[in-house]
């Protein structure tokens, strides 16, 4: 099944993994034929791009090459977009070139994950941020800003609730069926300076996205912050939905089920490796995330290792009734580095 | 017991320690090197232990105290020729947790010019580093027990946000030492101390290492030694070596010796130095150093992440990945090197004749650099160390003149 193809079928309708491996062949060929410096690395690591595999054989590139390099495959003149991440960690950040094949893909799958989260009606949206993140500046856009505009498609009408200081803003509209949306560290301080002034604004679901990095330097639990949401918004647990995903795989994010698991789509596959020596965990067994999917035609992003630590918690059966794989994302690997005194340079 | 009350107890201490002969501390010490290489739990539990053996061996002390306390070490016993040495008094050393070892070096210095030290040993690595201190106890000499020269040590455990207690450390200090990566160097050369401290800084610094095309004939016994500067401490020292530069014009190719470093890295891994298990995220550092340079150079790696070779045409110094991984470049001439050079720079490894030799090290030197030693003993602790001779520092010149 092509690519295109696979993007037809519903995220989450069967267990069946076979179009999926045959989209991600059909995708590592084309890197390896397109990308010359994909091609090199794949004869480096004597992967033969032609020969049939097992999802746990893709090679895969770790997460921070794309810090350390802008890769393109095929046509760099193709590239309308170039992505940046947001860089928590003080270090360089991402660069992912997108060309209008790339986008496409991404914009369909994250059309049919949320429609499968939110339902397919588009409502009105509150954003927890300030207008100005969303505007490109020539083809770069912030990932904050790349996440929020992907997800516009969505709304009927959208309002952003921040001023440029992210404070907010003095009239914010009442619509009580509205969906809140934000970054979560975003998100976060817009709740506590709702809960100091005594504020309300009600939501019927709130979805953040952007990770815990920041919540977690000052020790804030998913349920304190869960708790701290149905206080503000008056939104109960079931309605708070924690997003997972990555400024180097846009479109296939991993939203929290009723369940708390993150389930992986057809257009995706997750696969958890021991950090020890990366080989792949059993299920169950936490360790570090690779992530797969053949959306990317760009970049050879396609199958990333990052150093995000999660569990699978099983490969189907999950009482929400979505079938196939699903996962818990833990943490960011938070080990602190050790530095040798080279690190001068 | 307070940070205060500890400072005191060591410096109520100082007459004791000033009252040993130096011969008798230089003997309890190679007594301790004995001890060390004969116990095979020491040798099992502390990695790397062997180097600092190696250091405080009689052989070795006696010859660096003398060249650093002007021909006489005894100096710091009685008055010798109208010069008298005294201990600073109180050393204050703030350890790094790369290589936590290395801190032993300047606490044993400290010890062997009668001063009293309190030491702030990293988090990661304090464990190891007091396993190690208390192992003097198992030491006796004639003249001392293990018992003694170790109540003149303290160890305080602190965190590093505490700033209280590293001001409380500062403003004892006669002597301020500090090994670490610039943040740390900083944080810590910014506490207020008394207008009399000297401070010793041993900061974060960069290796690396030159071989000319005339000693490439040779060039699987270089990357046997440098295979052993790359194991030792598994590159996390100040010292280890983390590009090669190679000078054309050998009949050896490159990538013949790259596969020369790489065959002897498996072999010094495999029979001597057994490599730390590194970190997921230190993991992570060297698959994508591999996957960046075998998209734009060429890697010769392990199946594992234990060794990487890279080779690149990038000029001048490689980032230092860590964790044995080496790059390999080559020079038109090895003087091209020179720009690259900055007081960064501490250890330059070397495989050359003695006329490249004379020629390169004062052009080499000028801008940085502070060690030209032969490959297999870049990691070796020396004394000078970082351009000073630390003995030297630890101690006050008293000037006696006679009526």
């Amino acid at each position: 099944m092509s690519i295109d193809a696979l993007l037809t079928l519903p995220p989450y309708a069967t267990a069946d993994r076979h179009p999926f491996l045959q989209a991600m062949h059909d995708a590592l060929r084309y890197h390896a034929e397109a990308s010359q410096a994909f091609h090199r690395f794949l004869d480096s690591n004597k992967v033969d791009a032609v020969q049939d595999r097992s999802i746990e054989a893709f090679p895969f590139l770790p997460i921070a090459i794309f810090k350390e390099m802008e890769l393109v495959t095929g046509d760099p003149s193709r590239i309308k977009k170039k992505i940046r991440s947001s860089s928590t960690t003080g270090n360089k950040p991402s660069v992912i070139c997108l060309d209008q094949t790339t986008i496409d893909r991404q914009r369909k799958a994250l059309t049919q994950i949320m429609a499968d989260a939110i339902g397919a009606d588009r409502r009105p949206f509150l954003v927890l941020d300030a207008e100005d993140i969303v505007k490109a500046s020539g083809q770069d856009v912030s990932s904050r800003g790349s996440a929020i505009r992907g997800f516009l498609p969505f709304t009927k009408e959208t309002h952003f609730l921040l001023q440029e200081d992210l404070s907010l803003r003095p009239n914010i509209p009442e619509i009580p069926d509205a969906i809140l949306f934000g970054f979560t560290w975003v998100v976060y301080q817009v709740m506590q300076t709702l809960k100091k002034e005594g504020r309300k604004i009600r939501a019927q679901k709130l979805l953040h996205i952007g990770g815990w990095k920041k919540l977690r330097d000052l020790a804030v639990t998913k349920e304190a912050f869960n708790a701290l949401a149905a206080d503000v918004f008056e939104i109960p647990h079931a309605g708070v939905i924690d997003i997972y995903g990555m400024t180097e795989q846009l479109g296939t994010i991993y939203p929290d089920c009723p369940e708390g698991v993150k389930h992986v789509p057809i257009y995706a596959d997750v696969l958890v490796r021991n950090p020890a020596d990366l080989r792949e965990q059993p299920e169950r067994e936490s360790g570090l995330l690779q992530f797969l999917t053949p959306l990317p035609s760009s970049y050879p992003g396609i199958s990333i290792l990052t150093d995000d630590v999660g569990v699978v918690r099983g490969l189907d059966g999950c009482p929400c009734g979505r079938r196939g794989k699903f996962f818990i994302f833990q943490k960011r690997h938070e080990e602190a580095e050790l530095k040798g005194c080279g690190d001068t340079l | 017991m307070t940070i205060d009350a500890e400072a005191q107890k060591l410096k109520n201490l100082l007459p004791d320690l000033h009252a040993i002969p130096m011969d008798a501390l230089i003997e309890f010490f190679d007594a301790l090197a004995a001890h060390w290489c004969q116990d095979t739990a020491i040798l099992a539990r502390v990695g790397y232990v062997r180097p600092l053996a190696e250091f405080i061996r009689k052989d070795r002390l006696a010859p660096m105290l003398r060249e650093a306390l002007r021909g006489d070490y005894h100096v710091l016993d009685r008055v010798i020729s109208g010069v008298h040495c005294q201990p600073r008094g109180l050393a204050v050393h703030w350890l790094a947790g790369n290589a936590a070892l290395l801190g032993c070096y300047s606490l044993f210095q400290a010890l062997l010019t009668k001063n009293v030290s309190l030491v702030k040993p990293s988090s990661r690595a304090h464990e190891d580093f007091e396993f190690l201190l208390d192992s003097m106890r198992s030491v006796q000499t004639p003249a001392l027990t293990g018992e003694q020269v170790r109540s003149f040590v303290s160890v305080i455990l602190a965190d590093r946000t505490d700033r209280e207690a590293h001001m409380a450390l500062s403003r004892h200090a006669d002597v301020r030492i500090a090994w670490g990566g610039e943040e740390a160097i900083t944080a810590i050369t910014e506490l207020p101390k008394p207008v009399h401290c000297e401070d010793i800084i041993f900061g974060p610094k960069y290796s690396f290492g030159v071989v000319d095309a005339a000693s490439m004939r040779d060039y699987e016994g270089i990357a046997k030694r440098i295979a052993l500067d790359v194991c030792t401490f598994d590159q996390f020292a100040c010292s280890s070596p983390h590009t090669i530069f190679v000078e054309e014009g050998s009949e050896v190719s490159l990538e013949q010796f790259a596969h020369s470093l790489a065959d002897a890295l498996a072999f010094v891994g495999k029979k001597f130095i057994k490599k730390e298990p590194p970190s997921a995220k230190k993991q992570m550092d060297i698959l994508t150093m591999r996957a960046k340079y075998a998209m734009v150079g060429q890697i010769i790696a392990s199946s594992d992440t234990e060794w990487t070779v890279i080779m690149t045409d990038e000029p001048g110094l490689s980032p230092a990945c860590g964790s044995r991984v080496v790059f390999v470049k080559s020079v038109p001439r090895l003087e091209d090197v020179a720009p690259f050079v900055s007081r960064r720079v501490q250890t330059l490894g070397m495989a050359v004749t003695s006329e490249t030799r004379d020629r390169l090290i004062d052009p080499l030197t000028l801008h940085g650099i502070d060690r030209c030693v032969p490959f297999g003993t870049m990691t070796f602790f020396d004394s000078p160390w970082d351009g000073i001779y630390v003995v030297d520092r630890l101690v006050r010149w008293v000037n006696v003149k006679h009526v």
